[in-house]
Protein backbone atom coordinates (compact mmCIF):
# COMPACT_ATOMS: atom_id res chain seq x y z
CA UNK A 1 0.00 0.00 0.00
CA UNK A 2 1.10 3.56 -0.77
CA UNK A 3 0.54 6.22 1.49
CA UNK A 4 2.13 9.38 -0.03
CA UNK A 5 2.48 11.08 -3.26
CA UNK A 6 5.77 10.77 -4.95
CA UNK A 7 8.80 12.75 -5.63
CA UNK A 8 9.64 12.51 -9.12
CA UNK A 9 13.11 13.55 -10.70
CA UNK A 10 13.20 16.64 -12.94
CA UNK A 11 14.06 16.54 -16.53
CA UNK A 12 11.75 13.40 -17.11
CA UNK A 13 8.29 12.79 -18.13
CA UNK A 14 5.81 10.05 -17.09
CA UNK A 15 2.90 7.65 -18.74
CA UNK A 16 -0.03 6.89 -16.74
CA UNK A 17 1.06 3.04 -16.72
CA UNK A 18 4.16 3.76 -14.51
CA UNK A 19 6.87 4.32 -16.84
CA UNK A 20 8.92 7.04 -17.01
CA UNK A 21 10.52 8.84 -20.59
CA UNK A 22 13.66 10.98 -20.74
CA UNK A 23 13.71 12.64 -24.45
CA UNK A 24 17.17 12.11 -26.00
CA UNK A 25 16.35 14.05 -28.60
CA UNK A 26 16.32 13.31 -32.39
CA UNK A 27 13.17 11.34 -31.81
CA UNK A 28 15.52 9.37 -29.34
CA UNK A 29 14.21 8.64 -25.60
CA UNK A 30 14.86 5.88 -22.81
CA UNK A 31 12.56 4.48 -21.15
CA UNK A 32 12.42 3.22 -17.70
CA UNK A 33 9.47 2.26 -15.00
CA UNK A 34 8.97 4.42 -12.60
CA UNK A 35 9.47 1.83 -9.71
CA UNK A 36 8.40 3.96 -6.59
CA UNK A 37 4.75 4.49 -7.92
CA UNK A 38 3.91 1.10 -8.81
CA UNK A 39 0.99 -0.57 -6.56
CA UNK A 40 2.95 -3.48 -4.76
CA UNK A 41 6.84 -3.38 -4.74
CA UNK A 42 8.62 -6.10 -3.61
CA UNK A 43 12.01 -7.35 -4.75
CA UNK A 44 12.69 -7.78 -9.08
CA UNK A 45 13.50 -10.84 -9.82
CA UNK A 46 13.36 -11.01 -13.91
CA UNK A 47 13.11 -8.30 -16.32
CA UNK A 48 11.28 -9.81 -19.57
CA UNK A 49 11.88 -6.80 -22.77
CA UNK A 50 11.80 -7.28 -26.25
CA UNK A 51 14.75 -7.20 -28.49
CA UNK A 52 16.58 -4.23 -30.52
CA UNK A 53 14.36 -3.08 -33.66
CA UNK A 54 10.80 -4.53 -32.23
CA UNK A 55 8.18 -2.03 -32.54
CA UNK A 56 6.29 -0.56 -29.55
CA UNK A 57 2.37 -0.13 -30.28
CA UNK A 58 1.10 3.01 -27.96
CA UNK A 59 -1.11 0.87 -25.36
CA UNK A 60 0.15 -2.61 -25.67
CA UNK A 61 2.23 -4.71 -23.78
CA UNK A 62 6.10 -4.50 -24.82
CA UNK A 63 7.78 -6.76 -21.73
CA UNK A 64 7.18 -7.04 -17.90
CA UNK A 65 8.79 -7.06 -14.78
CA UNK A 66 8.59 -10.30 -12.70
CA UNK A 67 8.28 -8.76 -8.83
CA UNK A 68 7.74 -11.11 -5.40
CA UNK A 69 4.24 -12.73 -5.58
CA UNK A 70 3.33 -10.76 -8.69
CA UNK A 71 4.24 -9.58 -12.44
CA UNK A 72 4.07 -6.17 -14.49
CA UNK A 73 3.12 -5.75 -17.45
CA UNK A 74 4.83 -2.75 -19.19
CA UNK A 75 2.69 -0.69 -21.64
CA UNK A 76 3.89 1.00 -24.63
CA UNK A 77 3.55 4.85 -24.30
CA UNK A 78 3.62 5.83 -27.82
CA UNK A 79 4.74 3.84 -30.99
CA UNK A 80 8.49 3.92 -31.60
CA UNK A 81 10.95 0.91 -32.34
CA UNK A 82 13.68 -0.88 -29.28
CA UNK A 83 16.96 1.01 -30.35
CA UNK A 84 18.62 -0.36 -27.08
CA UNK A 85 18.10 -2.37 -24.86
CA UNK A 86 19.09 -2.27 -21.26
CA UNK A 87 21.43 -5.95 -20.98
CA UNK A 88 22.51 -5.56 -17.25
CA UNK A 89 19.16 -6.32 -16.26
CA UNK A 90 19.77 -9.80 -17.27
CA UNK A 91 22.29 -10.51 -14.57
CA UNK A 92 20.59 -7.52 -12.10
CA UNK A 93 17.50 -7.23 -12.75
CA UNK A 94 17.13 -5.73 -9.62
CA UNK A 95 18.44 -2.40 -10.41
CA UNK A 96 14.97 -1.67 -12.19
CA UNK A 97 13.66 -1.48 -7.66
CA UNK A 98 17.28 0.09 -6.16
CA UNK A 99 18.03 2.37 -9.53
CA UNK A 100 14.79 3.27 -11.42
CA UNK A 101 16.30 6.03 -12.52
CA UNK A 102 20.10 5.45 -13.10
CA UNK A 103 21.53 1.96 -13.89
CA UNK A 104 17.90 0.02 -14.05
CA UNK A 105 16.44 2.35 -17.03
CA UNK A 106 14.70 -0.17 -19.28
CA UNK A 107 15.02 0.52 -23.34
CA UNK A 108 15.50 3.20 -25.55
CA UNK A 109 13.35 4.00 -28.14
CA UNK A 110 13.86 5.87 -31.34
CA UNK A 111 11.53 6.88 -34.77
CA UNK A 112 9.52 9.10 -32.12
CA UNK A 113 7.34 12.11 -33.33
CA UNK A 114 7.46 15.33 -31.60
CA UNK A 115 4.10 15.20 -30.79
CA UNK A 116 4.40 11.45 -29.26
CA UNK A 117 5.99 12.95 -25.90
CA UNK A 118 2.83 15.55 -25.34
CA UNK A 119 0.38 13.09 -24.29
CA UNK A 120 2.97 12.33 -21.26
CA UNK A 121 3.22 14.10 -17.87
CA UNK A 122 5.33 16.50 -16.90
CA UNK A 123 6.72 16.09 -13.12
CA UNK A 124 4.11 18.14 -11.72
CA UNK A 125 1.14 16.38 -13.05
CA UNK A 126 2.75 13.01 -12.74
CA UNK A 127 3.10 14.01 -9.18
CA UNK A 128 -0.49 14.81 -8.97
CA UNK A 129 -1.85 11.75 -10.86
CA UNK A 130 0.42 9.59 -9.01
CA UNK A 131 -0.66 10.84 -5.63
CA UNK A 132 -3.83 9.39 -6.15
CA UNK A 133 -2.81 5.50 -6.44
CA UNK A 134 -4.49 2.59 -6.58
CA UNK A 135 -5.68 2.00 -2.71
CA UNK A 136 -5.55 5.70 -1.62
CA UNK A 137 -8.46 6.56 -4.78
CA UNK A 138 -11.47 6.38 -3.88
CA UNK A 139 -10.41 7.14 -0.11
CA UNK A 140 -9.70 10.30 1.92
CA UNK A 141 -6.18 11.17 3.32
CA UNK A 142 -6.73 12.54 6.64
CA UNK A 143 -4.74 14.26 9.45
CA UNK A 144 -5.16 15.49 12.90
CA UNK A 145 -3.27 17.28 14.90
CA UNK A 146 -3.06 18.68 17.81
CA UNK A 147 -0.34 22.02 19.00
CA UNK A 148 0.40 22.59 22.44
CA UNK A 149 2.32 25.74 22.98
CA UNK A 150 5.87 25.14 24.03
CA UNK A 151 5.88 21.92 22.71
CA UNK A 152 8.78 21.21 20.34
CA UNK A 153 6.53 18.90 18.46
CA UNK A 154 2.76 17.85 17.80
CA UNK A 155 1.57 16.36 20.82
CA UNK A 156 -0.64 14.25 18.84
CA UNK A 157 -1.52 13.57 15.13
CA UNK A 158 -3.47 11.04 13.35
CA UNK A 159 -3.49 10.13 9.66
CA UNK A 160 -6.67 7.72 8.40
CA UNK A 161 -6.98 6.46 4.83
CA UNK A 162 -10.43 6.39 4.84
CA UNK A 163 -11.85 4.83 7.94
CA UNK A 164 -8.26 3.28 8.78
CA UNK A 165 -6.30 5.19 11.16
CA UNK A 166 -2.77 4.37 9.71
CA UNK A 167 -0.29 6.52 11.71
CA UNK A 168 -0.55 7.82 14.99
CA UNK A 169 1.93 9.84 16.63
CA UNK A 170 2.54 11.36 20.17
CA UNK A 171 5.38 13.46 21.77
CA UNK A 172 7.31 11.91 24.33
CA UNK A 173 9.78 13.05 26.97
CA UNK A 174 12.99 13.35 25.76
CA UNK A 175 14.66 10.02 28.02
CA UNK A 176 12.51 7.70 29.74
CA UNK A 177 10.11 5.09 28.67
CA UNK A 178 7.80 5.13 25.78
CA UNK A 179 5.45 3.12 26.85
CA UNK A 180 4.90 4.05 30.72
CA UNK A 181 5.80 8.04 30.75
CA UNK A 182 2.99 9.78 31.17
CA UNK A 183 2.19 12.78 28.24
CA UNK A 184 1.31 15.78 30.65
CA UNK A 185 0.37 19.43 29.76
CA UNK A 186 -0.59 21.76 32.07
CA UNK A 187 -3.94 21.26 33.43
CA UNK A 188 -3.95 17.78 33.41
CA UNK A 189 -5.16 15.91 36.63
CA UNK A 190 -5.86 12.89 38.37
CA UNK A 191 -6.69 11.26 41.35
CA UNK A 192 -5.70 8.80 43.85
CA UNK A 193 -7.41 6.93 46.55
CA UNK A 194 -5.12 6.20 49.38
CA UNK A 195 -5.76 3.31 52.29
CA UNK A 196 -3.61 3.44 55.52
CA UNK A 197 -3.23 0.29 57.26
CA UNK A 198 -4.56 1.59 60.33
CA UNK A 199 -7.16 4.17 59.50
CA UNK A 200 -10.83 2.84 58.42
CA UNK A 201 -11.89 6.20 55.84
CA UNK A 202 -9.32 6.01 52.60
CA UNK A 203 -8.06 9.69 51.80
CA UNK A 204 -7.80 11.00 48.23
CA UNK A 205 -5.94 12.99 46.71
CA UNK A 206 -5.51 15.24 43.96
CA UNK A 207 -2.91 16.00 41.30
CA UNK A 208 -2.78 18.82 38.92
CA UNK A 209 -0.09 19.79 36.41
CA UNK A 210 0.12 23.34 37.06
CA UNK A 211 2.88 24.63 34.80
CA UNK A 212 6.49 24.49 34.46
CA UNK A 213 9.64 25.84 36.59
CA UNK A 214 13.18 25.71 36.61
CA UNK A 215 14.58 24.02 39.29
CA UNK A 216 17.91 23.03 40.29
CA UNK A 217 18.83 24.11 36.71
CA UNK A 218 16.43 21.59 35.14
CA UNK A 219 13.43 22.47 33.26
CA UNK A 220 10.73 20.62 34.83
CA UNK A 221 6.61 20.05 35.28
CA UNK A 222 5.21 21.43 38.43
CA UNK A 223 2.48 18.86 40.00
CA UNK A 224 0.89 19.50 42.99
CA UNK A 225 -0.86 16.72 45.18
CA UNK A 226 -3.64 17.43 47.82
CA UNK A 227 -6.04 16.04 49.90
CA UNK A 228 -9.67 16.46 48.80
CA UNK A 229 -12.95 15.43 50.04
CA UNK A 230 -10.79 15.19 53.40
CA UNK A 231 -12.98 15.91 56.61
CA UNK A 232 -10.75 19.16 57.69
CA UNK A 233 -9.04 21.44 55.79
CA UNK A 234 -5.60 19.85 54.51
CA UNK A 235 -2.91 22.20 56.55
CA UNK A 236 -0.66 21.83 54.09
CA UNK A 237 -0.25 20.03 50.22
CA UNK A 238 3.22 18.13 48.73
CA UNK A 239 4.56 20.35 45.46
CA UNK A 240 6.28 18.22 43.15
CA UNK A 241 8.93 18.78 40.37
CA UNK A 242 9.52 16.39 37.61
CA UNK A 243 12.63 16.87 35.39
CA UNK A 244 10.81 17.45 31.53
CA UNK A 245 13.30 15.41 29.50
CA UNK A 246 12.90 12.41 31.51
CA UNK A 247 10.22 12.30 34.43
CA UNK A 248 12.78 12.35 37.10
CA UNK A 249 11.50 13.95 40.47
CA UNK A 250 13.69 16.51 41.07
CA UNK A 251 12.17 17.80 44.16
CA UNK A 252 9.34 18.09 46.58
CA UNK A 253 7.94 21.08 48.36
CA UNK A 254 5.82 20.64 52.08
CA UNK A 255 3.59 23.72 50.93
CA UNK A 256 1.69 25.52 54.17
CA UNK A 257 -1.69 25.58 52.84
CA UNK A 258 -2.08 29.21 54.76
CA UNK A 259 0.68 30.66 53.02
CA UNK A 260 1.88 28.76 50.47
CA UNK A 261 4.89 30.89 50.37
CA UNK A 262 6.04 28.82 53.12
CA UNK A 263 7.40 25.73 52.30
CA UNK A 264 10.23 23.05 53.11
CA UNK A 265 12.32 21.42 49.70
CA UNK A 266 13.26 18.27 49.72
CA UNK A 267 15.62 17.38 46.92
CA UNK A 268 16.73 14.11 45.09
CA UNK A 269 20.29 13.45 46.25
CA UNK A 270 20.25 10.48 43.34
CA UNK A 271 19.83 13.05 40.46
CA UNK A 272 18.33 11.26 37.58
CA UNK A 273 17.74 8.32 39.53
CA UNK A 274 14.67 7.12 41.72
CA UNK A 275 13.42 8.81 44.88
CA UNK A 276 11.79 7.00 48.01
CA UNK A 277 10.64 9.05 50.93
CA UNK A 278 12.25 7.79 53.94
CA UNK A 279 11.50 9.29 56.74
CA UNK A 280 7.99 8.77 58.19
CA UNK A 281 6.18 11.42 56.94
CA UNK A 282 2.27 12.25 56.65
CA UNK A 283 -0.64 9.79 56.06
CA UNK A 284 -0.17 9.07 52.84
CA UNK A 285 2.62 11.50 51.59
CA UNK A 286 5.24 8.54 51.15
CA UNK A 287 3.07 7.00 48.67
CA UNK A 288 2.68 10.13 46.87
CA UNK A 289 6.12 11.22 46.90
CA UNK A 290 7.92 7.50 46.33
CA UNK A 291 8.85 7.51 42.38
CA UNK A 292 10.96 5.41 40.20
CA UNK A 293 13.66 6.62 37.21
CA UNK A 294 11.19 5.86 34.22
CA UNK A 295 13.22 2.56 32.27
CA UNK A 296 14.44 3.54 29.10
CA UNK A 297 13.03 0.96 27.23
CA UNK A 298 10.79 -2.09 27.74
CA UNK A 299 13.49 -4.69 28.53
CA UNK A 300 13.04 -6.10 32.24
CA UNK A 301 15.68 -4.44 34.21
CA UNK A 302 17.21 -4.72 37.75
CA UNK A 303 19.15 -1.12 38.95
CA UNK A 304 20.92 -0.37 42.11
CA UNK A 305 20.63 3.20 42.32
CA UNK A 306 22.91 4.03 45.47
CA UNK A 307 24.68 6.84 43.62
CA UNK A 308 26.51 7.34 46.39
CA UNK A 309 23.62 8.40 48.63
CA UNK A 310 22.28 6.66 51.57
CA UNK A 311 20.32 4.67 51.85
CA UNK A 312 20.96 2.58 48.67
CA UNK A 313 17.93 2.03 46.88
CA UNK A 314 17.33 -0.95 44.55
CA UNK A 315 14.67 -0.33 41.71
CA UNK A 316 13.29 -3.30 39.99
CA UNK A 317 11.11 -3.27 36.47
CA UNK A 318 9.17 -5.84 35.21
CA UNK A 319 6.96 -6.03 32.43
CA UNK A 320 4.02 -7.88 32.46
CA UNK A 321 1.18 -8.73 29.47
CA UNK A 322 3.09 -8.16 26.45
CA UNK A 323 4.58 -5.21 27.63
CA UNK A 324 1.19 -3.72 28.55
CA UNK A 325 1.93 -3.24 32.34
CA UNK A 326 5.23 -2.42 34.24
CA UNK A 327 5.86 -3.13 37.86
CA UNK A 328 8.25 -1.72 39.49
CA UNK A 329 9.88 -2.14 42.62
CA UNK A 330 12.05 -0.04 45.05
CA UNK A 331 14.01 -1.30 48.27
CA UNK A 332 15.45 0.01 50.92
CA UNK A 333 17.12 -0.48 53.98
CA UNK A 334 16.20 2.55 56.65
CA UNK A 335 16.51 2.36 59.99
CA UNK A 336 16.94 -1.29 60.27
CA UNK A 337 13.70 -2.09 58.46
CA UNK A 338 13.14 -2.98 55.08
CA UNK A 339 11.27 -0.42 52.57
CA UNK A 340 9.41 -1.38 50.13
CA UNK A 341 7.16 0.44 47.32
CA UNK A 342 5.42 -1.02 44.66
CA UNK A 343 3.22 0.48 41.78
CA UNK A 344 1.95 -0.89 38.45
CA UNK A 345 1.96 1.82 35.03
CA UNK A 346 -0.31 1.13 32.78
CA UNK A 347 -0.03 2.76 29.07
CA UNK A 348 -1.83 5.57 28.50
CA UNK A 349 -2.08 6.83 32.29
CA UNK A 350 -1.19 9.79 33.73
CA UNK A 351 0.07 8.40 37.18
CA UNK A 352 0.34 4.77 38.34
CA UNK A 353 -2.85 2.83 38.34
CA UNK A 354 -2.03 1.14 42.06
CA UNK A 355 0.42 0.99 44.60
CA UNK A 356 1.43 -0.35 48.27
CA UNK A 357 4.24 0.57 50.89
CA UNK A 358 5.72 -2.06 53.06
CA UNK A 359 7.83 -1.18 55.93
CA UNK A 360 9.07 -4.22 57.60
CA UNK A 361 6.78 -6.84 56.17
CA UNK A 362 4.08 -5.64 57.20
CA UNK A 363 1.96 -3.05 54.43
CA UNK A 364 1.22 0.28 55.61
CA UNK A 365 -0.22 1.99 52.92
CA UNK A 366 -2.16 0.75 49.01
CA UNK A 367 -3.57 3.00 46.86
CA UNK A 368 -5.05 3.41 43.59
CA UNK A 369 -6.01 5.70 40.92
CA UNK A 370 -9.47 6.72 41.05
CA UNK A 371 -9.56 9.60 37.65
CA UNK A 372 -7.99 10.02 35.23
CA UNK B 1 5.38 0.59 3.94
CA UNK B 2 9.63 1.71 3.05
CA UNK B 3 11.85 3.59 5.03
CA UNK B 4 10.82 6.91 2.77
CA UNK B 5 7.26 6.70 3.70
CA UNK B 6 8.07 5.83 7.45
CA UNK B 7 10.82 8.87 7.25
CA UNK B 8 8.35 11.24 5.31
CA UNK B 9 5.67 11.29 8.17
CA UNK B 10 8.14 10.76 10.89
CA UNK B 11 10.26 14.25 9.42
CA UNK B 12 8.16 16.59 8.97
CA UNK B 13 5.67 18.04 12.09
CA UNK B 14 3.21 19.38 9.35
CA UNK B 15 3.36 16.77 7.11
CA UNK B 16 3.72 19.01 4.06
CA UNK B 17 1.18 21.59 5.32
CA UNK B 18 2.88 24.28 7.42
CA UNK B 19 1.11 26.47 10.33
CA UNK B 20 -0.45 29.53 8.30
CA UNK B 21 0.85 33.09 9.42
CA UNK B 22 -1.81 33.66 11.84
CA UNK B 23 -0.96 30.60 14.03
CA UNK B 24 3.26 31.43 13.77
CA UNK B 25 3.05 31.77 17.42
CA UNK B 26 2.08 28.36 17.83
CA UNK B 27 5.61 27.88 16.16
CA UNK B 28 8.43 25.67 18.51
CA UNK B 29 11.41 26.70 19.50
CA UNK B 30 13.77 24.60 17.96
CA UNK B 31 17.25 25.91 19.65
CA UNK B 32 20.50 24.07 19.06
CA UNK B 33 20.41 21.13 21.99
CA UNK B 34 16.81 20.91 22.33
CA UNK B 35 16.02 17.03 22.63
CA UNK B 36 12.57 15.23 22.22
CA UNK B 37 11.43 12.13 21.13
CA UNK B 38 7.98 11.21 19.22
CA UNK B 39 6.51 7.74 19.33
CA UNK B 40 5.06 6.59 15.99
CA UNK B 41 2.30 3.47 15.59
CA UNK B 42 2.28 2.50 11.38
CA UNK B 43 -0.71 0.10 10.71
CA UNK B 44 -0.88 -0.97 7.43
CA UNK B 45 -4.22 -2.56 7.04
CA UNK B 46 -3.71 -3.81 3.55
CA UNK B 47 -0.29 -5.39 4.45
CA UNK B 48 0.06 -8.78 6.26
CA UNK B 49 2.54 -7.39 8.75
CA UNK B 50 1.41 -10.32 10.78
CA UNK B 51 3.25 -12.68 8.34
CA UNK B 52 6.56 -11.03 9.24
CA UNK B 53 5.84 -11.71 12.98
CA UNK B 54 4.87 -7.96 13.34
CA UNK B 55 1.42 -7.53 14.78
CA UNK B 56 -0.50 -5.44 13.43
CA UNK B 57 1.41 -2.46 14.19
CA UNK B 58 4.85 -1.01 13.77
CA UNK B 59 5.78 0.88 16.73
CA UNK B 60 8.80 3.05 16.64
CA UNK B 61 10.60 5.52 18.49
CA UNK B 62 12.39 8.20 16.94
CA UNK B 63 14.73 11.00 18.56
CA UNK B 64 15.09 14.15 17.69
CA UNK B 65 18.33 16.78 18.19
CA UNK B 66 18.60 20.19 17.17
CA UNK B 67 22.43 20.16 16.17
CA UNK B 68 22.93 23.98 14.64
CA UNK B 69 21.27 26.54 13.45
CA UNK B 70 23.08 27.89 9.89
CA UNK B 71 22.19 29.68 6.35
CA UNK B 72 20.91 27.79 3.28
CA UNK B 73 19.92 29.73 -0.13
CA UNK B 74 20.42 33.03 2.46
CA UNK B 75 17.47 31.97 4.84
CA UNK B 76 17.82 31.03 8.38
CA UNK B 77 17.90 27.30 8.64
CA UNK B 78 17.60 24.79 11.29
CA UNK B 79 19.49 21.13 10.81
CA UNK B 80 17.75 18.68 13.06
CA UNK B 81 19.58 14.87 14.19
CA UNK B 82 16.93 12.39 13.21
CA UNK B 83 17.38 8.77 14.40
CA UNK B 84 15.38 5.76 14.98
CA UNK B 85 15.69 4.15 18.18
CA UNK B 86 16.69 0.63 19.18
CA UNK B 87 15.91 0.14 15.09
CA UNK B 88 17.86 0.63 11.99
CA UNK B 89 21.33 -0.16 13.11
CA UNK B 90 24.43 1.23 14.37
CA UNK B 91 24.69 5.21 13.31
CA UNK B 92 21.29 5.18 10.98
CA UNK B 93 20.25 8.40 11.41
CA UNK B 94 18.64 11.42 9.08
CA UNK B 95 20.00 15.20 9.16
CA UNK B 96 17.15 16.85 8.56
CA UNK B 97 16.81 20.87 7.68
CA UNK B 98 13.97 22.86 7.76
CA UNK B 99 13.49 26.50 7.41
CA UNK B 100 13.62 28.48 10.92
CA UNK B 101 10.98 30.68 10.65
CA UNK B 102 8.07 28.09 9.88
CA UNK B 103 10.18 25.00 10.61
CA UNK B 104 9.17 23.94 6.90
CA UNK B 105 11.29 20.63 6.14
CA UNK B 106 14.28 21.75 3.11
CA UNK B 107 16.13 18.73 2.81
CA UNK B 108 16.58 15.23 4.48
CA UNK B 109 19.63 13.18 4.13
CA UNK B 110 20.05 9.43 5.24
CA UNK B 111 23.19 8.36 7.17
CA UNK B 112 24.82 4.84 8.21
CA UNK B 113 27.35 6.21 10.24
CA UNK B 114 29.34 8.74 8.05
CA UNK B 115 28.25 7.18 5.08
CA UNK B 116 25.24 8.47 3.26
CA UNK B 117 22.85 6.28 2.24
CA UNK B 118 20.88 8.40 -0.85
CA UNK B 119 16.59 7.91 -0.65
CA UNK B 120 13.83 10.11 -2.39
CA UNK B 121 12.32 12.27 0.24
CA UNK B 122 8.71 11.38 -0.78
CA UNK B 123 5.56 14.02 -0.14
CA UNK B 124 2.12 14.04 0.89
CA UNK B 125 -0.45 14.93 -1.68
CA UNK B 126 -1.27 18.21 -0.80
CA UNK B 127 -3.74 18.73 2.34
CA UNK B 128 -6.24 20.90 2.66
CA UNK B 129 -6.60 22.51 5.86
CA UNK B 130 -10.02 21.63 6.88
CA UNK B 131 -10.76 23.21 10.20
CA UNK B 132 -8.30 25.35 12.52
CA UNK B 133 -9.41 25.86 16.26
CA UNK B 134 -7.13 28.59 18.43
CA UNK B 135 -9.72 29.23 21.14
CA UNK B 136 -7.74 31.25 23.17
CA UNK B 137 -9.15 29.34 26.31
CA UNK B 138 -7.58 26.61 24.78
CA UNK B 139 -4.09 26.07 25.72
CA UNK B 140 -3.48 23.62 22.64
CA UNK B 141 -4.08 24.39 18.32
CA UNK B 142 -5.94 21.50 16.89
CA UNK B 143 -5.93 21.14 12.73
CA UNK B 144 -7.47 18.71 10.61
CA UNK B 145 -6.69 18.54 7.34
CA UNK B 146 -7.27 16.04 4.53
CA UNK B 147 -7.18 15.74 0.67
CA UNK B 148 -9.99 14.75 -1.29
CA UNK B 149 -10.60 11.50 -3.55
CA UNK B 150 -12.73 11.89 -6.43
CA UNK B 151 -16.33 11.74 -6.15
CA UNK B 152 -17.66 8.34 -6.50
CA UNK B 153 -20.58 9.68 -8.95
CA UNK B 154 -18.24 11.31 -11.06
CA UNK B 155 -16.03 8.20 -12.12
CA UNK B 156 -15.65 7.02 -15.21
CA UNK B 157 -16.71 3.55 -16.24
CA UNK B 158 -14.05 1.80 -16.77
CA UNK B 159 -12.76 0.93 -20.02
CA UNK B 160 -12.16 -2.41 -21.50
CA UNK B 161 -9.28 -3.79 -20.35
CA UNK B 162 -8.83 -1.24 -17.78
CA UNK B 163 -9.50 -2.46 -14.23
CA UNK B 164 -11.10 -0.26 -12.07
CA UNK B 165 -8.39 1.16 -9.79
CA UNK B 166 -6.70 2.17 -13.03
CA UNK B 167 -10.13 3.79 -13.35
CA UNK B 168 -10.06 5.28 -10.24
CA UNK B 169 -6.81 6.33 -10.51
CA UNK B 170 -7.89 8.24 -13.82
CA UNK B 171 -10.71 10.19 -12.44
CA UNK B 172 -8.79 11.22 -9.63
CA UNK B 173 -6.14 12.76 -11.83
CA UNK B 174 -9.47 14.67 -13.51
CA UNK B 175 -10.47 15.75 -10.21
CA UNK B 176 -7.18 17.16 -9.09
CA UNK B 177 -7.54 19.29 -11.78
CA UNK B 178 -10.70 20.79 -10.65
CA UNK B 179 -11.01 23.26 -8.02
CA UNK B 180 -11.75 20.96 -4.57
CA UNK B 181 -14.52 20.96 -2.90
CA UNK B 182 -15.58 22.26 0.33
CA UNK B 183 -13.92 20.11 2.83
CA UNK B 184 -16.42 18.51 5.69
CA UNK B 185 -14.24 18.75 8.77
CA UNK B 186 -16.94 17.21 11.21
CA UNK B 187 -16.32 13.49 9.57
CA UNK B 188 -12.94 13.60 10.28
CA UNK B 189 -12.84 13.21 13.64
CA UNK B 190 -10.54 15.60 16.03
CA UNK B 191 -7.15 15.16 17.42
CA UNK B 192 -8.61 14.20 20.54
CA UNK B 193 -9.02 10.86 18.98
CA UNK B 194 -5.79 9.55 19.19
CA UNK B 195 -4.54 11.43 22.30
Amino acid sequence: MKLTGLDFPEGHLYSRDYLWVRDLGEGRARVGLQFHALPRGGDVYFAKLPPVGSPLERGRAFGFVDLAGSTFELRAPFDARIALRNDVLRDDAGAVATAPFGDGWLVEVDGLAPEDLKGLLDREQALRYYSFIPGLAGKTLAAAQRFDAGRPWPSTTSLKLGDDLIVASRLLPAAGNEAFAPDWATGDRWRVRVKLADIERPRTYEYEVQGDEVVAGDDCWRVRAIEVEAQFPPQSFRRLFFRKDDLTLVAVDDVSTIDPALFARSENRRGREAFLLERAAGAGDEIIVDHPRMPAGCDDEARDVAVGHEPPITQIVRFRAGASRMEVELRAEVGGERLVSVQTWERGRPWWKDAARVRGGEETVRAELVQG
Amino acid sequence: MRIEELATIALDPFLGTPLGPEHRDRLPEWRPGRRWRVEFAFRAPAVPLHALALGDEVRSVWRFEVLREEVRDREDAVVVRVSPERRGGAGYHFIAVYRKRDLVLLEAKRYQGEVERPFDLRKLPPLEVGVVKADPEKRFLERTLRTLPPAQQETPVAAAGEDEDESLARAAYAEAEAPPPSPHPEELGGAEEVA
